[in-house]
């Protein structure tokens, strides 16, 4: 086990210099001037003002000399420096990242506890109305596009009927919580703050909900199939024959054994879940990871884009890595090499 | 298609994988037999509804009661009969900017789909048919562009080229080929051990004949099956890279960027509601049908 995570925590390093040699050269093989970003169309005539902008971002050197450059620099925990913000990467990246987090762990508990529910149902009204109900619910809620529902429920929920916030991760002129942890909600219960914590609660909940819908029907899939399968157990029939009634069976021995396997979805769901804070945070103006690739990307703001490459590949690798230790914990059959 | 991918795990008499236990062609079967297998309530509702998208396709310009690109009257009127889904923020009847929006939404997604697919499959057969040194460097490469999460690099691919709705297209295979490079270098490798293979080789046939006549065609039905069910979501994907800027440009009525405008006159729903709709009938439609399509041929192997 210590051996398998460590030769897969080696790996890790190989995989992000693929990932940023690829990012740094598709961001340099651009054919749009990247010093209008950095300057501003408005200081594009004044040569003085673009000399000494190309001098101080490097530019004037050859290709490979900027990656050397980049490289060294990413060795030592520098990103570079965003070419809009005008500060570094790492800093952009550090302040935005709590908000994507807290977004993305709970649409993740969301989708777990909802999906296992949904799951349990659909397996006891196995070929019932009910089960294809949730069968096809399952498939609509992966066919949606995630932008148009965040519209949808926006338009309904807080446009129409008024019982949702607005967008965004707190009301207006609302102050945010001191920093801690970065997530308002843990934040504002550690400084005590009740009305400030349900604000944030409330402003969670909708877009959360959201970002788990692309995740709930492969749970609720996942967790129907894995009770059926262990419901023709031979612990289940012991268990029967001793007289233990049919729903105590399935409550106490078949659950736990059919949810180990979710386990091994959090791994897979990391990138919906990055695809899905990239759409959602847009439509929610929730100011995290990202809203900061797409306002990058527009902006051809290529440091930053590279590092949200990154820091997107870390999060990857890692719920990767983390899902198979979990597995491999939980359940002393799977054996890692 | 007449294979149908069975577990290939048991290993066979000679030391190989043992040869599927599904029927290897149904050919034999009298016709009905094989329709038969396909009547499914998914399949079949998948395949109406899609056969309607290709019509509308096709006839987009009868059916569509006005010019997509120019004001029919009021702005941002809302639904009536004379304009079904209502106006948008320049006039133009978002009913007809639908039906056209079908023209590019889908022939990209599935053009985007098959060409992921001929990269992948090439790169992905390669590798798993001449292993070594090219497997070696072939494999990582599909590994590393997985690593990423597929929309920051579509978005970085698409920012780098531009935007635009042929760009999006290549950002999207450049996005998608290694899944099936995985998927067909799996099918590959537990395919070469087969007794045909064997044969084929001990009797004299070159590598290439061989791969080319005895194991891509068996790697055939797993690939397209999963093509359906991806194509779901590349039809999302073109929609979404068009919906944050780097998709298809006004005054394109490719859908995403129609529920841009949609979300930039956020009161008048009827503007997202139009293409929004239209998306999800396609989507949802599509990927019943690669549900079906797997249950028929039992494809379980995701390749990711």
């Amino acid at each position: 086990m210590l051996r398998f995570t460590l030769r897969r925590l080696a790996l890790i390093p190989l995989l992000l210099w693929g990932i940023v040699t690829i990012a740094f050269f598709l961001s340099r093989s651009v054919s749009s001037n990247p010093l209008v970003t950095i300057v501003g169309e408005r200081n594009l005539g004044n040569p003085d003002v673009v000399a000494a902008a190309t001098r101080r971002w490097g530019l004037d050197k050859s290709l490979a000399e900027q990656y050397w450059v980049y490289l060294t620099n990413l060795v030592r925990g520098d990103l570079g420096t965003s070419f809009r913000t005008k500060s570094p990467v790492l800093d952009d990246l550090g302040a935005r990242l709590p908000a994507t987090l807290e977004l993305a762990f709970t649409a993740l508990v969301i989708a777990v506890v909802l999906g296992t529910v949904g799951g349990v149902i659909a397996a006891r009204t196995q070929g019932r109305v009910a089960d294809g109900v949730l069968r096809v619910a399952a498939l609509a809620g992966s066919s949606l596009p995630v932008f148009w529902v965040g519209l949808v429920f926006l338009f309904v929920f807080y446009a129409t009927l008024g019982i949702a916030p607005s967008p965004g991760r707190l009301s207006a002129r609302v102050i945010p919580p001191p920093d801690v942890t970065g997530f308002y909600t843990v934040d504002s219960l550690l400084a005590g703050d009740w009305p400030l914590f349900t604000d944030a609660f409330a402003h969670l909940l909708m877009p959360a909900f959201i970002m788990s819908l692309a995740l709930l029907g492969t749970v609720i899939r996942l967790v129907r199939s894995q009770m059926l399968e262990e419901q023709g157990a031979d612990y289940v029939r012991t268990a029967r024959a001793k007289g233990m009634a049919r729903g105590q069976v399935l409550n106490r021995h078949v659950l736990k054994n059919a949810i180990t396997p979710v386990v091994t979805l959090i791994g897979v769901s990391v990138g919906l879940l990055i695809m899905g804070a990239v759409l959602i945070e847009t439509i929610f103006s929730w100011n995290g990871i990202g809203t900061y690739a797409v306002e990058s990307s527009r902006g051809l703001d290529f440091p930053a884009i590279t590092g949200v490459c990154l820091v997107g590949g870390v999060l990857f690798l890692l719920g990767n890595l983390l899902t198979d230790i979990a597995y491999a914990t939980i359940d002393p059959r799977v054996r890692l090499s | 298609m007449t294979i149908t991918a069975g577990p290939l795990a048991e290993a066979g008499p000679f030391g190989g994988t043992a040869l599927p236990q599904a029927p290897l062609d149904d050919e034999k079967l009298p016709f009905r037999a094989r329709l038969r297998r396909f009547a499914r309530p998914q399949i079949v509702v998948g395949a109406t509804v899609v056969l309607v998208w290709l019509l509308v396709i096709a006839l987009a310009g009868v059916l569509a009661p006005h010019d997509p690109f120019s004001s029919s009257g009021g702005r941002l009127l809302p639904p009536s009969g004379e304009h079904l889904f209502g106006t948008d923020s320049l006039g133009r009847d978002v009913f007809s900017r639908v039906l056209h929006g079908a023209r590019l939404s889908l022939p990209i997604a599935v053009l985007a789909i098959v060409l992921s697919v001929l990269v992948g499959s090439l790169v992905g057969a390669v590798a798993g048919f001449f292993g070594g040194w090219v497997d070696a460097v072939l494999m990582p490469t599909a590994d590393i562009t997985m690593a990423f999460p597929s929309i920051l690099l579509a978005m970085a691919v698409a920012a780098a080229l531009g935007p635009g709705l042929a760009n999006a297209f290549l950002a999207i295979v450049a996005v998608w080929w290694p899944i099936y490079a995985r998927l067909v270098r799996g099918q590959i490798l537990s395919i070469k051990e087969r007794e045909h293979v064997l044969a084929a080789r001990a009797i004299g046939m070159g590598r290439w004949a061989v791969l080319r006549k005895h194991v891509l065609p068996h790697s055939l039905t797993p690939v397209s099956v999963n093509a359906t069910m991806d194509l779901g979501s590349i039809i999302i994907l073109v929609a979404s890279l068009s919906f944050l800027g780097l998709g298809a440009l006004p005054p394109s009525p490719e859908w995403g960027a129609m529920i841009t405008d949609g979300a930039a006159n956020f009161y008048q729903w009827w503007i997202a509601a139009g293409p929004g709709i239209a998306m999800v009938s396609v989507v949802l439609a599509v990927n019943f049908l690669g549900d079906g399509l797997r249950d028929v041929f039992d494809v379980k192997n995701r390749g990711r």
